[in-house]
């Protein structure tokens, strides 16, 4: 179930996105909950996070939706933001508010769709999910995107928060977890680290930096990384 | 004439070599009245040929260095050149190709004769004879003269094909025939020794390994040489296209000027309606995005006319700032081959699926480009790259090798991909300090 935000003050428009976004639900079978709002200058000036997702026109009286965007963005970094243009003149700065996409008007159900499923599957990925495991002390509980990276050693795990914290789990492979964070951003450098691509911030020759440190690339893995690295970017651009 | 000597010759040496030398007829294209060439070049070849191995005696310079088999080889480079459309120089690759095969063979029949005694029945010494050749010109066949393009053994660089033809002439044909009976002859021993054998055939094989080598790297070259040029061709047709753009854009702009001034000097609502539809029907060519660089601007506008008459929508989201260390010619090329491809995957699907969306966005240090289209047909990919679904190969592979040529010059990758319904490429390129 996700919080969608419809900022629409054409009401032709606005009956047009409602009939195309219930067609969506039924096509997904994603269940939104849908909060209309005609008055954008209302919406964007008293802004409070809570929503999934915003669907919004840019082209209202009196604003422009993708500077009112750059508002909320400061106050929610996890609300995934589609427009609705009259125009690609007016959305080609889209990325500055870390927009999914817009869509041009008169809206078509296809571009609409592709654009709330990227939407999703990027708030899937900064959903909190949780790793449990026994470590030293007793079960803990980890979220999935503070892992920087996992290593094997010896055989036990250890978990590498990004706050610098690391975690032993015992006699644990490396392959089931690899298993179990599949499509959540996970590559390995080599056969003892398991790397969160978004803590990724350099590929060097032999090397990766993640989280500031550096992990040694290994000359079989790299190619295979190197792409797992920019299908990563690409896809949650 | 001493007809046991030449037939000795015809059937150890000549004939192989002549199968040998005639194998790239079948890839090759051939001259005009082939069959009455392929004729005259077999008579011819077999008289001059008997006439060489009967005064092979004669032409022994020194005590063991036969100018005989050189002749042969001569001959068969005019053979070669005589039968095909081919240049002096392909013809000399070849000929030297076959020369090598044919004395790798020959030593690994030695070889064989030497294990095996010559006591064996005759029987027995003709299948030792045949059965290596077709061993070895099948090898040969499959690997070496069906995999080379001719064309490209023109583009070997000149003291490339000199080497080769140094190393063919010094160790496939002095040394052999040193090593096997000059040696005999100087030393006074006979050294038909197992390792001289094994050591020629390994000489052979590198020396053919090494040909092949120079050609496939040749063609390479070459490959890269008409990518470079169809990019070249691509770039003078998009300066153009700015040139154009520009103007139309230029008078597209005093037109919707004029109309408004027209529409303010009117009453009559008939004709400020049709004003109106005018203004609108100008707006189209007034596609202009700006994205911070002038080359991504110009590719999009262009291909956003195109778009908007085909149904096709744009939804580009870009930050063309940051792309400012890349060639404008390279921006025209990587954006325009790609909305290509889109257009022309999305023109045979559903009018209401026809959208391509274009990222651009610098992070982490990287200019980070994505395209996608939907696409409904399965994609195959070979080496990475899609391959393509029409008809004109050679021509239209380019656009996603560009793609990949361009990105690979700025050490970035890219990621070719198909899933959900959506073609996908992910291009990630290093930012430059």
């Amino acid at each position: 179930m996700y919080k969608l935000a419809l900022v629409e003050d054409s009401l032709s428009d606005k009956e047009n996105l409602l009939k195309k976004l219930s067609q969506y639900q039924q096509d997904s079978q994603q269940a939104l909950t849908i909060t209309c709002f005609e008055d954008g200058l209302k919406f964007y000036s008293n802004y409070e996070p809570g929503f999934d997702i915003v669907v919004s026109d840019i082209e209202m009286p009196y604003m422009n939706g993708l500077e009112a965007a750059k508002k909320i963005r400061e106050l929610d970094k996890k609300v995934q933001i589609i427009f609705v243009s009259k125009a690609s003149q007016y959305a080609v700065r889209g990325y500055e508010v870390d927009a999914v996409g817009y869509v041009l008007k008169p809206v078509t159900l296809f571009t609409l769709s592709e654009l709330l499923n990227k939407a999703i599957k990027k708030l899937t990925l900064l959903n909190n999910e949780y790793i449990l495991f026994n470590d030293e002390n007793g079960l803990r509980k980890i979220p999935i995107p503070s892992i920087a990276y996992i290593e094997v050693r010896d055989h036990d795990l250890y978990y590498h928060l990004d706050d610098n914290k690391s975690y032993r789990s015992k006699r644990a492979s490396l392959s089931s977890q690899e298993e179990k964070l599949k499509g959540k951003g996970f590559s390995k450098c080599n056969n003892c680290y398991l790397i969160n691509l978004k803590f990724v911030t350099m590929i060097k020759k032999d090397s990766i930096i993640v989280n500031n440190q550096e992990l040694p690339l290994s000359r079989g893995k790299k190619h295979d990384f190197e792409k797992d690295f920019v299908s990563y970017l690409g896809d949650y651009l | 004439m001493n007809w046991s000597e030449i037939g000795y010759n015809f059937i150890r040496f000549i004939i192989p070599l002549f199968i040998a030398a005639s194998a790239f007829m079948l890839k090759i294209e051939k001259r005009d009245h082939f069959y009455l060439r392929l004729l005259v070049g077999i008579l011819g070849y077999t008289g001059i040929a008997i006439l060489i191995c009967n005064y092979s005696e004669n032409l022994i310079i020194g005590t063991w260095f036969y100018t005989h088999f050189f002749l042969i080889m001569v001959l068969t480079f005019l053979y070669v050149w005589f039968i095909n459309k081919v240049s002096i120089k392909e013809a000399m690759f070849f000929a030297a190709a076959a020369y090598t095969i044919q004395n790798l063979t020959d030593n690994f029949i030695c070889l064989l004769y030497l294990q095996l005694g010559k006591t064996t029945s005759l029987v027995v010494q003709w299948i030792i004879f045949i059965l290596p050749y077709l061993f070895t010109y099948t090898l040969y066949y499959f690997v070496f003269v069906k995999l080379i393009e001719p064309k490209y053994a023109t583009m070997i660089k000149n003291w490339v094909f000199l080497a080769i033809l140094a190393i063919v002439i010094g160790i496939v044909y002095v040394l052999s025939m040193y090593s096997t009976m000059g040696s005999a002859i100087v030393n006074g021993v006979t050294d038909e020794s197992l390792s001289t054998r094994i050591y020629a055939m390994i000489s052979c094989g590198l020396s053919l390994l090494l040909q092949f080598n120079v050609f496939s790297n040749t063609s390479l070259e070459v490959e890269k040489k008409s990518l470079e040029q169809v990019l070249e061709t691509e770039n003078e047709n998009n300066i153009r296209n700015q040139q154009n753009y520009e103007l139309i854009s230029m008078k597209v702009h005093d037109l919707r000027h004029q109309i408004r001034a027209l529409k303010e000097r009117t009453d009559s609502e008939e004709i400020k309606a049709s004003l109106d539809s005018l203004e609108e029907d100008a707006r189209i060519f007034n596609t202009s995005v700006k994205t911070g660089n002038k080359a991504l601007d110009t590719v999009l506008s262009d291909r956003s006319l195109y778009c908007a008459s085909h149904d096709i929508t744009l939804s580009c989201m870009a930050d063309g700032s940051k792309l400012s260390f890349i060639k404008d010619s390279d921006i025209f090329s990587l954006f325009g081959n790609a909305i290509d491809n889109a257009i022309d995957a999305l023109e045979n699907e559903p009018v209401d699926k026809r959208n391509i969306v274009i990222n651009v966005k610098a992070s982490f240090g990287f200019i980070m480009i994505h395209f996608d289209n939907y696409c409904e047909t399965p994609v195959s990919f070979v080496d990475g790259l899609p391959q393509t679904t029409k008809d004109k190969k050679d021509l239209h592979g380019y656009g996603t090798k560009s793609i990949a040529y361009i990105v690979d010059k700025y050490k970035g990758t890219t990621v070719f991909s198909h899933n959900d319904g959506l073609f996908n490429v992910n291009i990630a390129i290093p930012i430059p300090e």
